[in-house]
């Protein structure tokens, strides 16, 4: 596993994407809930190449489903977060919930 | 109109990069396009697919990537070197039976079509991912080469000349390197993509 074990924004929010699609988590939901959420279109390339780092670290785990037709008889790559990974989303929600509390400019709603 | 089918160049490009991820990125995109996304929205994710898959693999590979990129830059300078003294020779000899330019063409061509046959015979693994670095480190150079003589110019007005005949050799040498690596060596095979779990370069 890589020893930088922290996450970037980005990697932060492919993950908690993930963690919300569940069991039906591949490329195309995943890039959808990341627009949902996000408001802004999102490359499939980058969050492929996001999700394979996040694989080499150890957060992530991945299988291929059966190919279908509707995509030309490619297969899907289906994507979960391991234990490792959940472990490590609670640690920087953690990190950043203390960093947000008392901060007065957020509290009262300015920008 | 909404089109039926995606844009083929761009399934052709995303099919043939063979990226670890190109070929279930395929699919995705096919099925959102499917869905209604339309073909501008479609090459968009597939170039940017092929750019961050040929950065993974860098990223995977950096000795051999640097290594891609010298053997681009020596291969071509030599050449160019060559061909600069071949024309110096010509004009010093008035030998005007054909062109000299023509001559400094040939032989940035034939050097750039030779560092491109190395440059894939010698990374097969990583074929697509390692051409696309040597040309990206080619048009660097060109353009750091341009931007100097451009510069330059300002006190020798000559080097603008030169500085416009270098835009014709580097898109001769661009053209020779993607001869040589693309289209005379063998392509990755379908369905294999250059690299499975990425593994420390070497």
């Amino acid at each position: 596993m890589n020893s930088r074990s922290h996450f970037g924004e980005w990697e932060l929010l492919v993950i908690l994407a993930l963690m919300r699609l569940g069991d039906d988590a591949y490329g195309v939901p995943i890039c959808r809930e990341l627009e949902k959420q996000t408001s802004r279109e999102v490359a499939v390339g980058s969050v492929y190449a996001t999700l394979e780092r996040l694989e080499e670290k150890g957060f992530v785990s991945s299988a291929l489903g059966k190919p279908t037709a509707e995509r030309g008889g490619r297969a899907k790559r289906y994507f979960r977060v391991t234990t490792n990974g959940v472990r490590e989303v609670r640690k920087t929600q953690r990190s950043l919930m203390n960093l947000w509390s008392g901060l007065l400019q957020l509290e009262r709603g300015m920008a | 109109m909404k089109r039926s089918k995606p844009p083929a160049l761009a399934t052709w490009l995303l099919e043939h990069a063979r990226f670890t991820t190109t070929d279930v990125i395929a699919g995705d995109l096919l099925e959102e396009f499917n869905k209604g996304r339309s073909a501008a929205w479609y090459w968009r994710q597939a170039l940017v697919a092929i750019v961050v898959g040929c950065a993974s693999e860098v990223r995977h590979h950096r000795v051999l990537a640097a290594r891609a990129i010298l053997i681009t830059w020596a291969a071509n300078y030599g050449a160019l070197l060559l061909g600069r003294l071949e024309m110096i020779e010509l004009s010093e000899r008035h030998f005007l039976a054909y062109n000299p330019q023509l001559a400094v063409w040939a032989i940035c061509f034939l050097g750039s079509l030779a560092s491109g046959l190395i440059v894939a015979l010698l990374h097969r693994g990583h074929r697509n991912a390692m051409l696309l670095t040597g040309a990206a480190g080619l048009l660097g150079w060109a353009l750091m080469a341009i931007v100097f003589l451009k510069a330059a110019s300002l006190q020798h007005p000559l080097l603008q000349i030169i500085a416009e005949a270098s835009i014709v050799d580097y898109f001769v040498i661009l053209a020779g390197f993607a001869i040589g690596g693309f289209l005379l060596t063998p392509a990755p095979k379908p369905g294999a993509p250059s690299s499975g779990n990425p593994s420390p370069a070497y």
